[in-house]
């Protein structure tokens, strides 16, 4: 005994000193979580609370179980069913099976000294001072203690069982994910402890339920499967399982993007985080506070939800328990056993404690930690002696202590009503009460239908879906009646007497003829089968001929005898019964016999019921099946359906020597009557590994039970009729959990498909399905392609999934089907969706615009039309006359190439920045935005410009070898989505392949003229008598509006000449001159690239009232206002008033200015100035002397106007006021006067007169 | 007489063989046997991958005690150009299922490519306008640093975690 205790204090140093990292919650949050369920259960089940007295032996329990090395055994991925297994730590059990495993925790590997600290007083710590040294806290133990009446302990065992579900909502354990210490998950939700609870958590669980499953190991693959399916671990994210997947994308209010997943139940929520515009290493990161809140919010609930469930169970176990004598054989040992483990223990530890390597690990310090655990007090409670990065420290976390001291303060409050109840345990303790309330709620849920209880769904594998927990009664405190008998079914024998002699119906093979040497007289028909048939025959060996015949309700309905494969027969043979009656059977005390037609010796196969198999199962459901299996069968090779009636017998082959010799296998029932056979010879099949299967006979003739109708319409073909049986090549042996025959199939409604296309998924959706007995959970459904029936996709008690998809531009049609557990199918929903593609339309054709070639002219919906993720960068590949292929990714890098480029199309396009027109891309890239990015850099200079009215026109090249595009020239396309940006290059996924072909066309589709200008303003410019037209751009619905042609008109007519039409260009204005008094019509109109005319916009146009139409002397190279008194001649052409005279003055060369000046006008002397006949008033104006960089005017009026006579010429001559004695009336600068009408280097263009 | 004693040492040799054989089969042969075994070369691996762990992280002590610090050292080897230098600054790889597993062989390879590019710069400058983004760490070990482009898109994040065993702040992720 010394050297086991030596042993375990040297595993102790080892475990307490090697380094340990956290592997799980941490325990103060272990320990929050348990009593939130304690919580949760007691709101739930008010007439059966826990009490308050053994709430923190279950949070102790739970937070214990993660001491030394036991962590290790803390994780299950459901998807592959196994624990945590590495190359480098090793593997371990599955939680799962941990948590029942009592070997392995009673293995002296794990009893070593604890590293937690207790947080039980003192007090309560003596009441289970028993398991000090107890490593076995598996379900099995705390039902024992439960039963032995050992309450506090089997709370503390149950505490332990409690964080190992607590713990299969950590994605990480469920993902196989160890994550030395920088789980995000775990990091975030260290904070919630006792004493920091979460405020929310509460609310969550408001108006749900703890679910309630049928087993222990249900609430295993039920939250491991939610975790799993729906959250990710850090090292996991689109790793090593294919979900959980986003279902969108959404940029939250950080400016960041999110991968969101739905969620019917809690909402939507950021299931990952994606990069930025530049990534490092393309890493998508959780550790954001926005994600793991989320994760939290949905996994702490779920925890606690499938934690209450669990404690409901474990009471009710524990009651069925305690009235099952078997359950407490199990837990005896025989004294030979407990000799042989003592023995055993000795020579263990004595060579574990030779072993060298381990004992040279033994120091004092071995001691000192074990005098630190047990001294351990309350401020020494730690919650991470394991998570420790220091080796043999029981760390000390300030913030906890004071929780568990609050705790613990609490506890001992509660001390001494636990003592008063121990003391009153004799009388009506607490406890009697519970028990007495647990006993009342067994028994009233004895009655429950298991299918009730079956019908608890675990989430669905790809949808986010909640498990539909049934509520759970809550039961009110009731009177305690009495203890009830054990809950257990007992079969009900029909009504169906036996009476020797029976009439019996055995096979004989018609060939060999053997069946007369049998054991039964041949008194009917022989059959025609090849390999068996029928006969009616009545026992002579066994029984007496009679006139009593029996109830036709037990058949041997398949059997196998020969096997193939390895190992031949071992672990394949069976024996297959089938009950056609509507009662269940016991068929305790039946036989399954053999007789070989060479021999008269009786060969006993299997006595149901014998004393040695308790395992026996003989009940044979109504409709339903019973197995015998024979040769050491084994489930494994039949789909796990495992023998009811296990036996080591073996069927004979009959080959070699003993072909032609018939084999007669034989069912007596309890009384030995016999009951049914079948014989068989080695030409029964026609290979090995063939069964003999009895056929179906649902109407009333026999069909085949394989396949068809008959398949899962029961096996009671029987009576005269020839060939009952049939060979089949995949043996379906079935047992007596399986689902009746004949039954209903599941009944499908309500299926549709319909298309996502913001997430590019097909929907599936359908009501819930039952089977035969009303259970939805073990329905599945299968979807198959309808035109190869290939399965597409397979899900569990689900109402629905969705598959991403990377076809479109194409029709989807399945099938979907409800199948039962055994495989029975509903009918077939047709189902059907049309995927659009991305392009609303492409037309590939000769372009006939100037320039000709073709083009690619795509059409497409609200932009980007590429759905994505990331960016709203997107990439269009056009392959000619090819499928377009679906490479995964392209990289910037390697110019965007597929890996097969040779049908690329070569296209070009006017790019947004950068070396402007390309001519030979093969690839489209799609800038940010409709328009190109202002956000420069990157992809920008890439990026294609001429997005506009929902599509785009690029050329496309004719390929090399190829003279031209013809009618049967096509293209195709793939859509591309940027992903990330990975070492400077940005690197794009595929989004979907186009299946559309989009064939050549000679001629450009119909295309739409653009809209006129929605204006044209008229100025006249009375000076040059012009009108001066402007318009604002024009828009066209299907080409460019920058490639947008102008042309105006206008006539003096109502109606615009067809050739009057001139083209601006893409010019938004014009001149046009105008004669008074005409008036004018004046239009404008918009042509695009290919041609098409707007209708004009039109306006007409008169000179304004009082207009005087005196000629404008635009021309001023006559010379005005010289010294000499020269002018400028006029012409007037029609007669009017002059009421004032205008003088315009041209930019010069240098400064000048003028000065109390005036207008005289002289008439005309063939050519010369002649008369003076007016003159204007006197502007006493003064120009400043400076440089004029513009014309400038001064106005001359008249004091009376004076009428000018038509068809006349006069002059006009600036004059010198009186105040200026100077002959210049202009003056320049630097001596440069305006004597001459012009200054130096501006000559025809310095002045000039208008009349008003 | 003599037989008596014949027939009580055969029974005592019988019972030897027994137990011996009992022995043999429960401690070699038994499945327990067979779990204590496997048991033991699990708690192997698991020691001496933990302590690698351990040691490794002990001895990854480039980096500054404040997160500021460790990305001011990380810009200041990128612009001497010492690319091995300033890998250094980020976190060893924890993934016990990657090949690059205590090593920083992802994020040496990366910095190698972007200065074969030229575009060390663009590292630079996105680790020098990153501003303190404390709403997005989830807890005191860890420290964001965001960086936003002159019109408020988001670029990227710079995340650091400290390394409890060594005290220094790494660069876990960009």
């Amino acid at each position: 005994m010394e050297r086991l205790i030596l042993f375990s204090l040297v595993l102790s140093f080892l475990f307490i000193s090697f380094p340990r990292e956290s592997f799980a919650y941490n325990i103060g949050t272990h320990a929050y979580l348990t009593d939130e369920i304690v919580n949760f259960y007691n709101k739930n089940f008010l007439g059966n609370q826990i009490p308050e007295g053994f709430r923190n032996y279950m949070i102790d329990g739970s937070r214990k179980e993660d001491d030394n090395i036991r962590p290790m055994n803390h994780f299950y991925d459901p998807v592959n069913n196994v624990g945590f297994h590495d190359s480098l730590l090793g593997s371990w059990e599955k939680s799962k099976d941990w948590a029942n495993n009592q070997t392995n925790q009673n293995s002296v590997k794990y009893k070593v000294p604890a590293t937690i600290a207790s947080i039980l007083s003192a007090a309560q710590t003596g009441k289970i001072s028993g398991i000090s040294s107890e490593t076995n806290f598996t379900w099995h133990k705390a039902l024992e203690y439960y039963v032995n009446g050992e309450k506090e302990k089997a709370f503390f065992a149950l505490g332990h069982i409690l964080h190992l579900i607590e713990d299969a909502s950590v994605p990480d354990h469920t993902r196989n994910d160890p994550h030395p210490g920088d789980s995000p998950y775990e990091n975030w939700t260290d904070k919630f402890k006792l004493n920091n609870k979460d405020s929310g958590l509460p609310g969550r669980l408001n108006g749900k339920s703890p679910i309630q499953l049928s087993d222990l190991n249900s609430y295993f693959d039920g939250l491991a499967k939610y975790s799993n399916n729906n959250f990710y671990s850090k090292n996991t994210i689109n790793s090593g399982y294919f979900l959980p997947q986003a279902d969108y994308f959404r940029i939250e209010s950080d400016g960041k993007s999110y991968g969101i997943k739905i969620d019917n139940e809690f909402g939507d929520y950021p299931v990952v985080r994606a990069n930025g515009v530049f990534s490092f290493n393309n890493d998508e990161l959780l550790n954001r506070p926005t994600i793991m809140s989320q994760y939290w919010s949905r996994l702490s609930t779920k925890s606690v939800q499938y934690g209450a469930g669990i404690v409901y169970l474990f009471f009710k176990e524990a009651e069925m328990a305690k009235n099952d004598p078997n359950f407490k054989k199990q837990n005896q040992k025989s004294f030979l056993a407990s000799i042989g483990e003592a023995i055993r223990g000795i020579f263990q530890s004595a060579d574990n404690a030779g072993n060298s390597d381990i004992t040279d690990t033994i120091s004092g310090a071995i001691f000192d930690n074990s005098t630190q655990s047990d001294e351990v007090n309350s401020e020494d409670i730690g919650e991470k002696s394991i998570l420790s990065p220091e080796k043999g420290d029981i760390e000390t976390d300030e913030g906890t202590v004071e929780a568990d001291e609050g705790t613990v303060e609490a506890d001992e409050g509660t001390v001494e009503a636990d003592e008063e109840i121990i003391e009153t345990s004799e009388g009506n303790s607490e406890m009697d009460a519970l028990n007495e309330r647990i006993d009342s709620l067994i028994s009233k849920t004895a009655n429950l239908k298991s299918k009730a209880l079956a019908r608890k769904t675990i989430p669905e594998v790809v949808s986010l879906k909640t498990p539909p927990a049934t509520s759970m009664p809550k039961l009110p405190p009731v009177q305690a009646p009495p203890v009830q008998a054990p809950v257990v079914q007992q079969p009900t024998l029909p009504p169906i007497v036996y009476y020797p002699p029976v009439t019996y119906y055995y096979y004989y093979n018609q060939t060999t003829n053997t069946t007369s040497t049998a054991t039964s007289t041949n008194s009917s028909n022989g059959g025609n089968n090849s390999t068996s048939t029928n006969t009616n025959a009545t026992s002579s060996a066994l029984n007496s001929v009679g006139t009593s015949t029996f109830s036709n309700t037990i058949f041997v309905s398949e059997l196998l005898f020969h096997a193939t494969g390895d190992g031949g027969d071992v672990g394949k043979e069976f024996v297959e019964l089938y009950n056609d009656g509507n009662q269940s059977l016991n068929l305790s005390g039946w036989s399954l016999k053999y007789f070989r037609s060479d021999s008269t010796s009786t060969n006993s196969l299997a006595l149901f019921g014998e004393s040695e198999h308790t395992a026996d199962r003989m009940v044979i459901p109504a409709k339903g099946y019973l197995l015998v299996g024979l040769n050491d069968y084994n489930a494994v090779n039949y789909s796990g359906t495992a023998a009811d009636i296990l036996r080591t017998a073996s069927l004979p082959n009959v080959s070699g020597a003993s072909e032609g010799v018939a084999i007669t296998a034989y069912l007596f029932d309890n009384i030995g009557a016999g009951v049914g056979g079948l014989a068989y010879t080695n030409t029964s099949i026609s290979q090995a590994g063939q069964s003999l299967e009895r056929k179906a006979k649902p109407t009333g003739n026999c069909i085949s039970a394989g396949s068809g109708e008959g398949e899962f319409a029961g096996n009671s073909c029987s009576g005269s009729q020839s060939g009952d049986f049939e060979t089949r090549s995949n043996p379906k042996p079935q047992n007596s959990g399986s689902l009746p025959e004949p039954r209903m199939a599941p009944n499908l409604t309500g299926a549709s498909l319909t298309y996502s296309s913001s997430t590019m998924k097909l929907v599936f959706k359908w009501n819930e399905a039952l089977d035969s007995m009303g259970d939805a959970l073990s329905v599945r459904y299968e979807i198959r392609n309808a035109s190869t029936s290939e399965i597409f996709a397979t899900t569990s008690a689900a109402i629905g999934l969705s598959r991403s998809i990377d076809e479109i531009g194409r029709n989807y049609a399945f099938f979907l089907r409800a199948f039962d557990r055994d495989g029975l199918g509903s009918p077939p929903a047709n189902l059907s969706a049309d995927v659009p593609s991305f392009f609303s339309n492409l037309y590939f054709y000769r372009d006939s615009r100037s320039g000709g070639g073709n083009v690619v002219d795509a059409y497409y919906g609200n932009y980007p039309f590429i759905p994505g993720s990331y960016g709203n960068w997107k990439l269009v590949l056009l392959y000619v006359n090819s499928a377009a292929p679906k490479d995964a990714n392209l990289i910037e890098n390697n110019k965007f190439s597929p890996a097969d480029n040779s049908n690329l199309a070569i296209l070009s396009y006017l790019r947004c920045s950068g070396d402007g027109y390309v001519t030979s891309n093969k690839f489209i890239l799609l800038p940010e935005g409709d328009h190109c990015s202002s956000l420069g850099g990157g992809l920008n200079p890439q990026g294609m410009s001429g997005l506009e009215d929902f599509h785009f026109i690029v050329p496309i090249a004719v390929p090399s070898g190829v003279t031209d595009f013809g009618p049967s020239a096509y293209v195709t396309a793939a859509f591309y989505d940027y992903s990330s940006t990975i070492g400077g290059y940005a690197n794009f996924r595929l989004a979907a392949a186009d299946k559309r072909q989009y064939h050549f066309q000679s001629a450009p589709p119909p295309s739409l003229p653009p809209l006129a200008p929605a204006d044209v303003t008229l100025q006249f410019d009375s000076l040059h008598s012009a009108l001066n037209l402007a318009w604002p751009k024009a828009t066209d619905p299907d080409s460019l509006d920058n490639n947008i042609f102008y042309e105006f008109n206008y006539s003096s007519s109502t109606e615009f000449s067809p050739a009057g039409w001139q083209s601006t260009g893409r010019n938004l204005s014009a001149s046009v001159p105008v004669n008074f008094p005409h008036g004018y019509k004046i239009g404008v109109r918009a042509v695009d690239d290919f041609g098409n005319i707007s209708q004009p916009v039109a306006k007409n146009w008169n000179f304004p009232t009082n207009y005087n139409p005196f000629p404008h002397q635009n021309d001023a190279s006559q010379i005005v206002g010289t010294s000499n008194g020269a002018g400028q001649r006029i012409f007037i052409q029609i007669g009017s008033n002059a009421g004032k005279i205008g003088m315009t003055v041209g930019k010069g060369a240098g400064p000048y200015s003028v000065t109390d000046t005036f207008i005289g006008i002289y008439s005309d002397n063939n050519g010369s100035m002649g008369n003076l006949i007016a003159t204007t008033t006197d502007v006493n104006y003064q120009w400043p002397m400076e440089d004029h960089p513009s014309a400038r005017s001064l106005e001359f009026s008249f004091i009376s106007p004076i009428y000018l006579n038509s068809n006349s010429y006069y002059w006009l001559v600036p004059m010198n006021g009186p105040g200026i004695s100077n002959t210049n009336y202009i003056f320049g600068s630097a001596g440069d006067s305006y004597s001459d009408g012009y200054w130096s280097g501006d000559m025809g263009k310095d002045a000039s007169f208008f009349l008003q | 007489m003599k037989n008596k004693f014949f027939i009580i040492g055969a029974g005592f040799v019988v019972l030897i063989l027994s137990i011996g054989a009992r022995f043999t089969w429960e401690n070699y042969f038994s499945p327990q046997a067979k779990q204590n075994k496997l048991f033991e070369q699990n708690l192997q691996k698991y020691t001496s991958g933990m302590e690698a762990f351990e040691a490794a992280m002990r001895a990854d002590t480039y980096g500054g005690k404040t997160p500021e610090e460790t990305l001011a050292m990380f810009v200041d080897a990128l612009k001497k150009g010492d690319i091995e230098l300033a890998s250094k600054y980020f976190m060893l790889d924890t993934n016990t299922q990657s090949p690059d597993y205590l090593t920083r062989r992802i994020w040496e390879k990366s910095l190698i490519k972007f200065d074969n590019e030229g575009d060390l710069r663009e590292i630079i400058n996105i680790s020098v306008s990153a501003k303190p983004d404390p709403n997005s760490a989830i807890s005191s070990d860890y420290f964001v640093f965001s960086s936003y482009d002159k019109k408020g898109i988001f670029v990227t994040d710079i995340d650091l975690r400290i390394n409890k065993y060594s005290g220094v702040w790494k660069i876990e992720s960009m």
